[in-house]
């Protein structure tokens, strides 16, 4: 039972490392714990704005819902990173997304969900906010007439 | 009495305030035009802020009037006034006279401007001019001393949410000694007149500016001006200030063409350093248009700042440059693009009914219904919001509920129905509101406490149930209460988890107490509401109000919440692109 995905990274304010402003090169991953996505996705590296980037990046991916209890509790990870320029990732901060946030609880499938989330560092303190949407995209036998609901877009 | 035009309409059209010129039709449109005051609208655009409502021009005909001329027939003209809150009627403007129809197609047109927080009340007056006034400019006419044709009454967002923008009226009046004749009808058409939908959004970046700030560098903004009568600038625009850098990159700038004229007027772009003395210092300027923008844009080159240099009268050229990393054009349609192709706004109403509201049967109550038929703050609040919503409403059905009451079966609900049945929370027109709360009243015991969440829920799953279905409906909720809320957090994770839904909460405090914690909802200050889990609510929902006064001066509070509501509504629309039913995709 896995349906398509799509996640778009749009921005992250507010970001911090080592107590200074981020000054470029942020992009931003999003995996979940267990093996609910095929890879671990990934957006473009922002190198313009500093603590402000912008990707406005398209994921698609593979994404089936599992069974049992794991659902209740599974949760989705979203990172901001920043690459230095010894080419090494640090992460800034991470976010944690429990899937019934987007998984239809609220809306239907096919809803666009604008989230955002509050990013904790490794020290456990605030350290910005991450915007992204999610849609979990309708499989297409439930299209049957090719009329598209109207706030499903 | 015999009209010797009777075969010369077009001649008679142009003899009699026909079709104007365009300049004189100009200034007709803004003498016409009662709503907008011109010095204060001055006042605004001086300052870059542009009025929100949009301009509405109305084409009237009739068919059918009464015959009131022996050997010819009537010569209609046409009047509208706006009925103001005391019930008086201001005039707007006047069509021309046409000579010898009873089925007249006035081609003057009448401006107005829409107000989504008001119900704008028109009312037209139908008038036959005698042959004495033909030559006349029609402004100058004495209404009393014409014969009386007809009366309509209609109003404006009646108009605005047909589908063809078109509303067919009776006409109406005692004409002819009270005989109740068919005095014909009166059509009404109303056309947005926005000159152009397109916006502009620009991405702007600065290189190698000069350092303005002694012991850091400059903290840059800038502002974009548009040159008028080729020396004043008016300001239309200002980006946020990034600290700190000399090579900043601002967030995507929005210029309607509105702001900025056409692609081809000169804008001047100027950078600053912002103190926080007020006192911000010049950086460097330059002017180039739209048009330019775009070129820069496309041929990635970037522009050197000037900075004009007192002592010479010369300018000094800087390293500093201006560089547009993105110019993209959009059409950006309006509020009423929207509504009149079939979007809605669907009204909820929750009353507190807390027991901090005293007993409704002593008179210092909040819901003390006074048997003089005086409304209370709650019926004062549901009125105003009601009333202006209910014509955006296509089945007038609206939900309601009340929270913190301990119903008939004796325990406190936090979302029960007010209509008082088990079955469905819908009640019919704003009527239907006030009748539900009355009885109420009468069956519900005040208890406590005060919590939101349970209705923003109840709101929540209402909006979200609607997704599924193919009309577009965007949700309103108006939350009355008088006192302090005691879950703060409950309430919180609630609004995060509608901030995503289209919905709106409109929250009015009535009484006197702190509403220091709704005013942390209402989130104006630009911090975002953080729920429990960790989850930021995607957008502002909430807006707040306390009304304090209800006979103080003509406009009212509630008003001020209702200004909102459309720009709430485009922000949702606009970021997930979705565009006014059957419109092209952009």
């Amino acid at each position: 039972m896995s349906r398509k995905i799509e996640i778009t990274g749009i921005s992250a304010e507010d970001l911090v490392y080592k107590k200074r402003r981020v000054k470029k090169n942020a992009y931003g991953a999003f995996d979940t714990a267990g093996k609910y996505m095929k890879q671990p996705m990934r957006t473009s590296v922002d190198e313009i704005s500093g603590n402000y980037p912008m990707w406005e990046d398209k994921l698609e991916t593979e994404f089936s819902p599992g069974k049992e209890a794991v659902t209740a509790t599974s949760v989705m990870y979203v990172q901001v990173l920043c690459r230095s320029s010894a080419g090494e990732d640090h992460c800034v901060g991470t976010a944690r997304v429990p899937v019934k946030d987007f998984t239809g609880e609220y809306a239907l499938e096919g809803f666009l969900h604008c989230l955002s989330y509050r990013l904790w560092d490794e020290s456990g303190c605030r350290n910005g906010i991450v915007n992204f949407s999610v849609r979990i995209l309708p499989d297409k036998s439930h299209l049957k007439s090719g009329l598209r609901l109207f706030w499903l877009r | 009495m015999g009209n010797c035009l009777s075969g010369d309409v077009k001649g008679g059209k142009q003899a009699i305030g026909g079709v104007q010129q365009r300049p004189t039709s100009a200034t007709t449109a803004i003498a016409n035009n009662a709503a907008l005051n011109d010095a204060v609208d001055f006042f605004f655009r001086s300052r870059g802020q542009y009025p929100l409502f949009s301009q509405i021009e109305l084409t009237l005909s009739a068919s059918n009037l009464l015959d009131c001329d022996i050997t010819s027939k009537s010569d209609p003209m046409a009047v509208m006034y706006l009925r103001k809150k005391d019930g008086k009627l201001e005039e707007i403007g006047r069509t021309e006279v046409i000579l010898n129809s009873l089925n007249p197609s006035w081609i003057e047109k009448i401006t107005v401007s829409f107000q989504f927080e008001v119900v704008q009340t028109l009312v037209f007056h139908v008038y036959d001019v005698d042959t004495r006034y033909h030559n006349v400019p029609v402004k100058t006419l004495k209404l009393k001393d014409q014969d009386f044709l007809g009366e309509a009454t209609c109003v404006l967002s009646e108009i605005m949410t047909r589908p063809n923008r078109t509303v067919t009226l009776s006409l109406t009046g005692n004409v002819r000694a009270g005989v109740n004749r068919n005095l014909g009808t009166l059509s009404v058409l109303a056309e947005e007149t926005v000159a152009s939908k397109t916006v502009a959004e620009i991405n702007f970046r600065c290189v190698n500016l000069d350092n303005k700030d002694l012991f850091s560098k400059s903290d840059p903004f800038l502002r974009i001006s548009r040159i008028v009568e080729s020396t004043a600038a008016v300001p239309i625009c200002r980006t946020e200030v990034v600290d700190n850098n000399l090579n900043p990159m601002w967030r995507p700038v929005c210029l309607t063409m509105q702001q900025f004229g056409t692609k081809d007027t000169p804008l001047v772009i100027e950078c600053f350093d912002f103190n926080t003395s007020g006192n911000h210092e010049l950086i460097g300027r330059t002017e180039k248009s739209v048009a330019e923008l775009e070129r820069l844009c496309l041929q990635k080159e970037a522009v050197n700042f000037v900075y004009p240099s007192l002592s010479h009268g010369r300018k000094k050229i800087l390293k500093g440059q201006l560089i547009v990393d993105r110019f993209v054009e959009k059409v950006q349609y309006s509020f009423l693009d929207y509504i009149s192709s079939g979007f809605e706004l669907n009204f909820m109403v929750a009353v507190d009914f807390t027991a901090s509201n005293g007993d409704p049967r002593t008179p210092n109550s909040l819901h003390y219904i006074d048997p003089s038929g005086r409304s209370n703050s709650y019926q004062q609040a549901i009125m105003e919001v009601g009333e202006v919503i209910q014509f955006y409403d296509s089945d007038k059905r609206f939900p309601a509920w009340g929270f913190g009451g301990r119903t008939s079966d004796g325990s406190v609900s936090h979302a029960f129905n007010l209509n008082g049945a088990s079955y469905g929370d819908e009640v019919v027109g704003v009527e239907g509101i006030m009748t539900a709360y009355a009885s109420a009243l009468r069956n519900v015991a005040l208890a406590g406490p005060t919590l939101f969440s349970h209705v923003v829920d109840r709101a929540a799953h209402t909006a979200s149930q609607s997704l599924s279905q193919n009309s577009p409906k965007y949700y309103v909720l108006l939350i009355i209460t008088d006192g302090v809320l005691t879950d703060m957090a409950g309430t919180v994770d609630a609004l995060v988890r509608a901030s995503d839904l289209p919905l709106s909460v409109l929250i009015v405090g009535v009484g006197n107490t702190d509403f220091r914690q709704m005013e942390i909802l209402d989130a104006d200050n630009g911090r975002r509401l953080e729920s429990s889990t960790g989850r930021i609510a995607t957008r502002d929902i909430v807006q707040f109000v306390p009304m304090k006064d209800i006979h103080s001066g003509q406009v009212s509070v509630v008003q001020a919440l209702l200004e909102e509501l459309p720009g709430q509504f485009l922000s949702y629309v606009r970021t997930r692109n979705i565009n006014p039913v059957g419109a092209p995709a952009i």
